[in-house]
């Protein structure tokens, strides 16, 4: 490599580490630091400074309902994930039904209708009702159910389209004249997901899901897609 | 892993445990760098509410995404300060926001480390005050650069363009800049 090549690399270094350069460019030097032992020292060395920055900010405390949040969201995924390997055995048959890839909207509907209301009393004691889940004008394709525990609830969602790059789902929860915001969640590349709903249900007339950007929104910004009156 | 297990734990030994949804190791990384990611968003935005929404979302990432993380390419912090970082110049450059001026403050506040935490807390603490003894001497014109690119989420061109003044010059300025900084610390740690 030419010597006044190499001394473009070494001058860009600090820009690099800054992420002032733009993408291209970014590429075009990790492929010359691959190669280059004397720019890889220098990048080791000077990086260390480079992470120190963030600390040089004034340090302020974030809101204690951060953190309430993120627990809360955190909580009810962990929850979502593992509660249906315990649910008792009559709630795992429905939940199996409710999920098979429906052939015939119209048996889905009625199984779902039938559903509404209908209470499981589980070995634990829970009481879990099925609510039917509507799709709504903005995504008439959606499908999903949702199951009613009696410290939250949790949305099996069978088909939503993907989100958009930067964008996550949120479940919003219309209690009395208040819309509160709830969980967040994406859906997998076959439409399918899942949001566990923490807090408990009590008071809650309808729940929703629109479309959100990422981290979420205090009030809806756009319309929403699934629907499910309690 | 009980509450006082993890306290114990250094940080790239918690990421596995939030890999595997626990909420207590998630819970152990906010309590140790929440308040480093939303002062870093806020700094960047200058917006309480819009930090917020950084650090959930950099947070939520690192629950949902947290494999992505590779303890061989740096710590679970710079990991997690790198996303809170492209999330806020994400939205710099969504809402064209002009980040605050920098300040720089004498002393951090108090944190709410673990006792068992307090040694690696103490020096990052220390590094930190030496960060910013280093940037409270450096020439205007080169800590400006530095500022414009890593708290701005400017390139160098387009701060060549915003300063009106060569390309050459502004990355001269950041390489001196980022030297003075890092000899600095080496002399002082």
């Amino acid at each position: 490599m030419a010597a006044g090549e190499h001394r473009r690399y070494e001058e860009e270094l600090a820009a690099y580490l800054l992420g002032a350069l733009t993408a291209p460019e970014v590429e075009q030097y990790r492929a010359h630091l691959e190669g280059c032992a004397s720019c890889q020292a220098e990048e080791r060395w000077l990086r260390a400074a480079v992470e120190l920055l963030p600390s040089s900010v004034e340090q302020i405390e974030p809101p204690p309902s951060l953190r309430k949040r993120l627990m809360d969201t955190v909580r009810a995924d962990a929850a979502g994930e593992t509660r249906p390997h315990s649910q008792p055995s009559a709630v795992r048959r429905w939940r199996a039904l409710l999920l098979r890839p429906a052939t015939a909207l119209a048996t889905v509907a009625v199984v779902v209708a039938a559903l509404a209301g209908y209470l499981i009393r589980g070995d634990d004691g829970a009481r879990t009702s099925a609510v039917p889940v509507q799709a709504t004008a903005a995504e008439p394709g959606a499908r999903a159910t949702l199951v009613r525990y009696e410290r939250g609830g949790l949305l099996r969602i069978e088909r939503l389209p993907v989100q958009r790059r930067g964008r996550v789902y949120q479940v919003w929860l219309l209690r009395g004249k208040r819309l509160e915001p709830s969980s967040l969640f994406a859906v997998r590349k076959d439409g399918s997901g899942a949001a566990a709903i923490p807090g408990g249900l009590g008071g809650v007339q309808v729940v929703m899901v629109s479309e959100e950007p990422a981290g979420g929104s205090s009030k809806p910004t756009t319309q929403p897609v699934l629907r499910a009156s309690l | 892993v009980t509450t006082k297990d993890l306290h114990r734990l250094a940080d790239e030994d918690v990421m596995p445990l939030v890999d595997r949804r626990d909420p207590a190791a998630f819970e152990t990384l906010y309590d140790r760098h929440g308040g480093a990611a939303f002062s870093l968003a806020y700094r960047m935005v200058g917006d309480r509410a819009k930090a917020e929404d950084i650090t959930q979302d950099a947070f939520l990432s690192l629950w949902r995404s947290g494999a992505r993380y590779d303890r061989t390419r740096g710590s679970v912090r710079t990991w997690l300060l790198g996303i809170v970082r492209n999330r806020a110049i994400d939205l710099l450059r969504h809402d064209l926001l002009e980040a605050p001026r920098m300040s720089f403050h004498p002393e951090p506040r108090s944190e709410r480390a673990s006792a068992e935490y307090t040694d690696a807390e103490a020096l990052r603490r220390e590094a930190a005050r030496q960060v910013r003894g280093a940037l409270s001497v450096l020439p205007a014109d080169q800590m400006r650069v530095i500022e414009l690119a890593y708290f701005g989420g400017l390139t160098h061109s387009e701060i060549a363009e915003t300063l009106g003044m060569p390309l050459g010059t502004v990355k001269g300025r950041m390489r001196l800049g980022m030297e003075k900084i890092r000899t600095q610390l080496a002399e002082a740690l």
